[in-house]
C-alpha cells in the first residue's frame, strides 16, 4: 500500500481486499478507524466480529506513532520495534552442543580466524556434518516460511523455529551472538538484515526475510528468503523475484578457480540495470566451524576481494537488494538494519560448497519446501 | 561534491620522530584553514582498550570517537575503525587524517584497512603513506635479526583495540619491519641527519639512499632533521588515492654484481616495461590474482607490492595497486604512454615473471 495518501484512505477501496484476520481471509468490508486517524498503513476487516477478535494484536500496530516521539531516533519509513512479550533468552537444552558465544556473547574463536584471512578447506567427513547441519537449516527455514500469514508475528516465527531447531539437536546460531537476543533474523519491508523477531503482526503486503543459521555437530549453516504476505505490490515482487534471480546467477559462476571478486559484478550485473541498488556494508563470508570467517564476499562490484574458489571452500552468498539507494542505517537496538530512505530490501542466502567440478548449494530448497510466493503462477 | 577525507600514515620506529613529524604538520602556519584528526596508537591504562586516540589539531580528544552505529561487526564489509570515522566524519568535517603507526606494525596492514573499496562510499580516502627513517640507525636495524614479539609488544605499547589485526601472530625481526616500512611507503623521510658525524656523512646518506631505492625505487625521499619538511611534501595537494607510481628511477637494480653498492639479497623490485603493448584485464586479474593469492606462488616468489600503469583492450588506461594479497586494476583518465609495472617481492623470478604477464597481452 505505498504511497497511499490520507484522502484516499477516507474512500476506500475494499474490492481486493481480504480481512487481516489470518484464520479468516474473506472479502473487506470495513477498515481500521485507529489506523487512519494516526495515519499508518490501512488495515482491512470482514466484519466488526473479526475487527473484534483480532484487536489485541492488531492493535499493537497503533503504538508505533507515540514510540516514534519517545525514541528519538529518525526512522526512515513505517517499520518501528514492537516490544517482547517473551523476555530473555530462549531455553536451549543441557545436551546439546553450543558454540563460544552461547553463554558469554563473545564469539572469541571468531575475532582470531577474521584476523587470519584464512579460508579453510572442509574435508569429507566434515562435508558430511555440514550436510546434516545444512538438512535441519532448510527444514527450520520451511517450517518458519509455513508459518508466515497476516496476524502471526514474528516471535511466533521465532519460537517455532527455535524449538524446530533444538529438537533437531541443533543450536540456533544467531541466539546470543554478540548478544543477540532471538533465535533467527525477521527483516521486514524497509528492514535491511538483522531485524529482531518482536510482536509485531505481519501485514498484508509486507515481505519478510527469514533469516536462519543452524549450529550442529560443530558447524554452522546460514540461509534466508525473502517471503510476500498476502497481497503484496507489483513493485516488492518484482524486487524480491530480482533479488533470488542475482543469487541464484552468483550461484552458477562458482567453481573451483573462479574468483570471488567477481561474485559482486555479477549481482550488481543482473540488478542495477533495473534500477536496484545493492547494499554495501554486509556481506557474504566464510561459513562453518565460525559463524563469519574468511572468505569476505562482497556483492556490490569492483570490490577488491581476495581469493579463487577452492574445492572444499564453504561460504554464504546473500545479497541485500534495495529499491533505493544502497545505503543503511541501524536501530538504537544496535541490530535492525534499514534502508535510508525506506524503500523496501529484499534478500536471499544460501551456503555454498565448492566441489570438484562445480558447486553444491547445501541449503537448496527441497520439493517438499514451500512454493516462493514471487513466483507468478501462470 | 564532498571532498573525502584523506588518510595519511604515518611509519616508522619508535624514535624515529613520528610524533614530532605529526606535531610539526599540526603547528605549520601554511597549513591554513585545513582540519586535521590524528588518530594515535598510545598505550593507556585509563582508556584500557580503547587506547587509540583521535585527536583534533590542538591535542584535544575528539569526543564520540567511539560511537558505531552502522552494522554489526561480524559481517560488515568495512572495517569497525572506517565505520567509526565514517560517523565521526558525518559529524565533524577534517581534510585529513594523520595515523601514527605503533613502531612495531606491519603497515601493510594498515595501508589495507584504510584503502577500502570506492563502493564502500566511505568519507576517507586513503592518500599516502609516509616512511621515518633514522638515518643514524639505518644500517643497525637493516642488521638486526632481532624478533620483535609482535604480540606483547602491542600490549605494552599500544593496545588499541583498532590495532588488534595487528597481533595476529605474525612475528617480524628489525630488518623485517624496516624494509616492509619502505616497501609500503611512498614517501620517505631521512630523518635526524644532524646526528650523522660530518666525517662520514656524505658515505651514509649516500648508502641508505642507494639501499633505500632498491627497495622502493618509487618512493620519493627528502632528508631532514626534527622530521621537518615541507608541507606541500607531507600532506600534498594532488587528489590521488593510493598514488600512481612516478616514473622508476633509471637504476631499477638490475646490474650485474659487479657494481659497488651493497646489495639486499631478500628484497628485490623488478621494473617490467610492456611499451605499447595492450592488456586483455581479465586474464590480468587472474595473473595477478595467481601471483599475489597463493604466496609463495607457482613461481616460488612473495610479492609484497606492486604498482603500475597500463592499456588495456578496451583502449582505457588502468593503475595497479596492490598491497600483499589485496590489488585492484582500476580505471584512469587519460592516457598513459607505455605499460610499465613494479613489483617488490622475495623470490622474483625477473624473466618467469615476465613471461606470466605477457601472456595477459593482446598478441
Amino acid at each position: 500500500m505505498e504511497g497511499a495518501s490520507t484522502e484516499e484512505q477516507k474512500l476506500p477501496e475494499f474490492s481486493g481486499k481480504l480481512c487481516d484476520n489470518p484464520e479468516c481471509r474473506k472479502p473487506a468490508t470495513l477498515q481500521c478507524p485507529t489506523c487512519i486517524k494516526l495515519n499508518l498503513d490501512p488495515s482491512f476487516f470482514c466484519s466488526q466480529d473479526c475487527f473484534k477478535s483480532f484487536w489485541n494484536f492488531h492493535k499493537l500496530l497503533h503504538k508505533k506513532k507515540e514510540e516514534v516521539k519517545e525514541d528519538g531516533y529518525k526512522y526512515s519509513g513505517p517499520m518501528r520495534p514492537f516490544p517482547q512479550s517473551v523476555h530473555g533468552r530462549r531455553k536451549i537444552p543441557e545436551h546439546i552442543k553450543k558454540p563460544d558465544y552461547a553463554t558469554t556473547g563473545n564469539p572469541n574463536q571468531q575475532k582470531q580466524q577474521i584476523a587470519d584471512k584464512f579460508i579453510p578447506t572442509f574435508l569429507p567427513e566434515e562435508i558430511e556434518l555440514i550436510r546434516d547441519c545444512a538438512k535441519t537449516a532448510r527444514e527450520a527455514l520451511d517450517l518458519g516460511h509455513r508459518a508466515i500469514a497476516v496476524g502471526v508475528t514474528t516471535e511466533e516465527i521465532d519460537r517455532i523455529v527455535h524449538e524446530f531447531i533444538i529438537d533437531n539437536n541443533g543450536y540456533p546460531s544467531p541466539l546470543n551472538y554478540y548478544g543477540f537476543p532471538r533465535s533467527c533474523c525477521t527483516s521486514i519491508n524497509e528492514v535491511i538484515c538483522h531485524g529482531i523477531p518482536d510482536t509485531r503482526p505481519l501485514q498484508d503486503g509486507d515481505i519478510v526475510n527469514l533469516d536462519i543459521t543452524v549450529y550442529k555437530h560443530g558447524f554452522h549453516v546460514d540461509l534466508n528468503e525473502t517471503y510476500l504476505v498476502g497481497n503484496c505490490h507489483e513493485s516488492s515482487r518484482a524486487l524480491v523475484e530480482a533479488t533470488y534471480e542475482s543469487l541464484m546467477k552468483a550461484i552458477d559462476y562458482c567453481k573451483p578457480g573462479a574468483m570471488y571478486r567477481e561474485v559482486g559484478n555479477i549481482i550488481a550485473g543482473h540488478v542495477e540495470p533495473k534500477g536496484y541498488s545493492v547494499v554495501r556494508s554486509y556481506t557474504g563470508h566464510g561459513v562453518g566451524r565460525i559463524f563469519h570467517t574468511a572468505p569476505q564476499i562482497p556483492h556490490y562490484s569492483k570490490n577488491k576481494a581476495v581469493g579463487f574458489m577452492k574445492p572444499g571452500h564453504v561460504f554464504t552468498i546473500e545479497p541485500m537488494i534495495n529499491q533505493g539507494v544502497w545505503k543503511d542505517q541501524t536501530w538504537k537496538d544496535g541490530w535492525t538494519s534499514t534502508t535510508v530512505d525506506g524503500q523496501r530490501s529484499a534478500q536471499f542466502e544460501h551456503t555454498i560448497l565448492i566441489t570438484e567440478t562445480g558447486n553444491e548449494v547445501l541449503t537448496a530448497r527441497k520439493d517438499t519446501s514451500p512454493a516462493l510466493e514471487f513466483i507468478k503462477s501462470v | 561534491m564532498e571532498s573525502k577525507c584523506k588518510v595519511i600514515i604515518v611509519c616508522g620506529f619508535l624514535g624515529s620522530g613520528k610524533t614530532t613529524l605529526i606535531e610539526g604538520i599540526l603547528k605549520a602556519p601554511s597549513l591554513g584553514d585545513r582540519k586535521i584528526g590524528v588518530i594515535q596508537n598510545e598505550y593507556s591504562d585509563q582508556m584500557g582498550m580503547e587506547g587509540a586516540l583521535m585527536k583534533d589539531a590542538s591535542g584535544n580528544d575528539i569526543e564520540d570517537f567511539y560511537e558505531m552505529p552502522n552494522g554489526c561487526i561480524c559481517c560488515s564489509g568495512k572495517g569497525d575503525l572506517i565505520n567509526t570515522l565514517d560517523t565521526l566524519l558525518s559529524k565533524k568535517h577534517l581534510d585529513y587524517v594523520l595515523v601514527e603507526m605503533n613502531g612495531l606494525a606491519d603497515p601493510s596492514q594498515i595501508v589495507q584497512t584504510f584503502w577500502v573499496d570506492d563502493g564502500l562510499g566511505s568519507m576517507v580516502i586513503l592518500h599516502q603513506t609516509i616512511a621515518l627513517v633514522d638515518v643514524g640507525s639505518f644500517g643497525r636495524k637493516l642488521a638486526s635479526t632481532k624478533v620483535i614479539e609482535a604480540v606483547e609488544s602491542t600490549k605494552g605499547l599500544g593496545s588499541g583495540v583498532y590495532f588488534e589485526e595487528q597481533a595476529s601472530g605474525k612475528e617480524y625481526s628489525e630488518r623485517d619491519l624496516l624494509l616492509r616500512q619502505l616497501v609500503y611507503a611512498d614517501k620517505i623521510l631521512l630523518n635526524k641527519i644532524d646526528l650523522i658525524p660530518s666525517s662520514t656523512f656524505e658515505q651514509t646518506l649516500s648508502e641508505v639512499r642507494d639501499l633505500i631505492t632498491q627497495v622502493n625505487p618509487t618512493a620519493e625521499l627528502r632528508e631532514s632533521t626534527y622530521s621537518q619538511a615541507d608541507l606541500d611534501f607531507l600532506i600534498d595537494k594532488s587528489d590521488t588515492a593510493i598514488k600512481p607510481s612516478p616514473p622508476p628511477h633509471t637504476h631499477s637494480h638490475d646490474c650485474s654484481h659487479s657494481c659497488t653498492h651493497i646489495h639486499l639479497p631478500d628484497i628485490q623490485s623488478i621494473f617490467l616495461d610492456f611499451g605499447a603493448s595492450l592488456f586483455d584485464l581479465q586474464q590480468l586479474e587472474r595473473c595477478l590474482g595467481e601471483l599475489l593469492w597463493e604466496q609463495p606462488n607457482s613461481m616460488g616468489a612473495t610479492i609484497m607490492r606492486c604498482k603500475g600503469t597500463l592499456n588495456a583492450n578496451d583502449g582505457q588506461s588502468y593503475m595497479l595497486q596492490g598491497v600483499e594479497e589485496v590489488f585492484e586494476v582500476k580505471r584512469v583518465d587519460g592516457v598513459s604512454t607505455n605499460s610499465k609495472l613494479l613489483f617488490i617481492g622475495r623470490g622474483i623470478d625477473r624473466e618467469a615473471l615476465f613471461k606470466v604477464l605477457q601472456s595477459c597481452v593482446l598478441v
